[in-house]
């Protein structure tokens, strides 16, 4: 085969040896490693290894960058997110790790797929159901169906909803360093119809912080956005990593700002569980959620303003049937009455 | 099924299949033992093992290792089964446990080969269809390149660079993005 002796260097020819190693194996192999290895490490070695991995969405369809424990987040994190959302292709199905409001701005444009858009399968179920293609048997290809209720009204017998233009994510779970913002989180929800789970800590880390206006931020109207867009979702948090951190600012912030749009949401059947903090969250608020999501099995609450004697008792009485519940202290009876 | 008419001083209830190596060696091994692999369950399901499987791809010496590796978690596998019934809740975790450490024990031993038998074993539970072999194997090459660079993979393992310079400068562009 080679032409030259043996201790001269043999010149590359197709892939051998561990480089050469069958899709399955590299497959299980990446598996093992994590995706942050690979994309720093075993995904760069050789041509057939990194195309794999540029390739192959599949092994994308849940990112997790989430850092070991004791180990530090890398100086990378964000090329690594970014990447890592780059090769999912659009087939992204959960995104857990480090983000920021780029990161998510990114994940929000790219994690959509590419099949028609969900209001022209609506426009084409109506003239379905109007008789105009009646005799057709119809393939929507846009999920979630916009709206169900036509899909059961409009007679049609052979319609099958699949993916299209919205996209796959069904869980978030980011850790930030206060550099998202609840708007840019609103944005980005909207959409992800199918999400399922959101979880958001904010870890006050005291040298990314490049939060300028952290108080503008309203956690309370991100839930809100969450159920309008989101039917399906079961656990929806938002928490401070450092429990010692004073959120007294974002409480006063919140009690003066009762001006904001009122609070309203759909219900909620399917919502599990809620952690929310913050200054929004008023006694009129909690009532809201509390009535439209029935089926809460945990709720926790920091940071709201305090409440005080029958409005608190109204409240832990509406959340009686709540296994988990944790409400700040309000045991404020003293001052009172 | 294939009948264990003539070799009846071994197991007599076990039926044997013949597998042969790519250097033509023959090994004799129980039904159960074979079919830790799905590619020879899927023969004997079919009911093409007469006459003996040949694994042209496998050598007599991986052969031999695979086999030992699938008698071990063979019988695991039976005597789990076969203890689930016949002992109290505590002695039956008492049993699993001490089956989950020696197995774990042997696991460890059976990995304790050079790189190049790694990687027949590798491509052998590849080929075979043993996916515990297969994540057993893996997880060892998982575990030798964490927290490595590139370059220090590729001289582990032998492996040429052959990104082009158009790849080298997108991964540089990629990453570089890290340290603005």
């Amino acid at each position: 085969m080679a032409s030259s002796s043996f201790s001269s260097v043999p010149p590359p020819p197709a892939a051998i040896g561990w480089a050469a190693l069958p899709r399955d194996v590299l497959w299980s192999l990446f598996t093992d490693l994590g995706q942050r290895e690979v994309l720093s490490g075993a995904g760069l070695a050789c041509a057939p290894w990194r195309h794999l991995v540029r390739d192959e969405p599949a092994l994308w369809r849940r990112i997790d960058l989430t850092a070991a424990a004791g180990d530090t987040v890398p100086g990378c994190w964000k090329a690594m997110a970014l990447a890592a959302i780059d090769r999912s292709a659009s087939q992204c199905e959960a995104f857990w790790g480090r983000a920021d409001d780029e990161v998510l701005l990114y994940l929000a444009d790219r994690a959509q797929g590419r099949g028609p858009s969900t209001n022209t399968c609506v426009i084409a179920i109506e003239e379905a159901a109007e008789g105009r293609h009646a005799s057709q048997i119809f393939i929507c290809n846009a999920w979630p169906p916009a709206r169900p209720s036509l899909l059961c009204g409009s007679g049609l017998q052979n319609c099958r909803a699949g993916p299209g233009r919205a996209s796959y994510m069904k869980s978030l779970r980011i850790t930030s360093s206060y550099d998202v913002s609840s708007k840019v989180f609103a944005e980005l929800i909207k959409k992800f119809p199918l999400l399922e789970e959101l979880q958001l800590v904010l870890k006050s880390d005291a040298y990314t912080t490049n939060s300028k206006e952290p108080h503008t931020n309203s956690w309370v109207e991100l839930f809100q956005s969450a159920c309008q867009a989101c039917r399906n979702l079961h656990h929806f948090t938002v928490q401070l990593a450092d429990k010692d951190m004073s959120y007294d600012s974002y409480s006063y912030y919140g009690s003066k700002d009762r001006s904001a749009r009122r609070f309203s949401i759909p219900m909620m059947h399917g919502l599990h569980s809620l952690e929310l903090f913050g200054g929004h969250l008023t006694m009129d608020v909690m009532m809201e959620i509390v009535d439209n999501c029935p089926s809460l099995e945990s709720l926790h609450i920091s940071g709201m303003p305090y409440l005080y004697g029958r409005e608190e008792k109204e409240l832990r009485d509406k959340c009686s049937k709540i296994k988990d519940l944790r409400l700040p202290d309000m045991d404020y009876d003293d001052y009172v009455s | 099924m294939a009948s264990a008419g003539s070799g009846d001083e071994k197991a007599a209830a076990a039926a044997m299949i013949t597998l042969i190596s790519s250097d033509n060696e023959k090994f004799e091994v129980t039904e159960a033992t074979a079919t830790l692999s799905q590619t020879i369950r899927h023969m004997i399901e079919d009911g093409c093992t007469d006459g003996g499987v040949p694994l042209p791809n496998v050598t007599s010496k991986i052969l031999a290792r695979v086999i030992e590796y699938c008698k071990k978690h063979a019988t695991a596998a039976a005597g789990e089964e076969g203890s689930s019934s016949s002992f109290s809740d505590a002695a039956f975790l008492e049993v699993d446990r001490a089956f989950l450490e020696e197995l774990e024990e042997f696991d460890d031993a059976f990995l304790e080969v050079d790189r190049a038998t790694l990687f027949d074993l590798i491509l052998a539970a590849n080929y075979l269809d043993i996916k515990g072999l297969l994540n057993l194997t893996c997880q060892k090459v998982a575990d030798s390149v964490k927290g490595k660079t590139p370059e220090q993979i590729r001289e582990m393992y032998n492996i040429v660079n052959d990104l082009t310079p158009e790849e080298e400068a997108e991964i540089r562009r990629e990453t570089q993005w890290a340290f603005e």
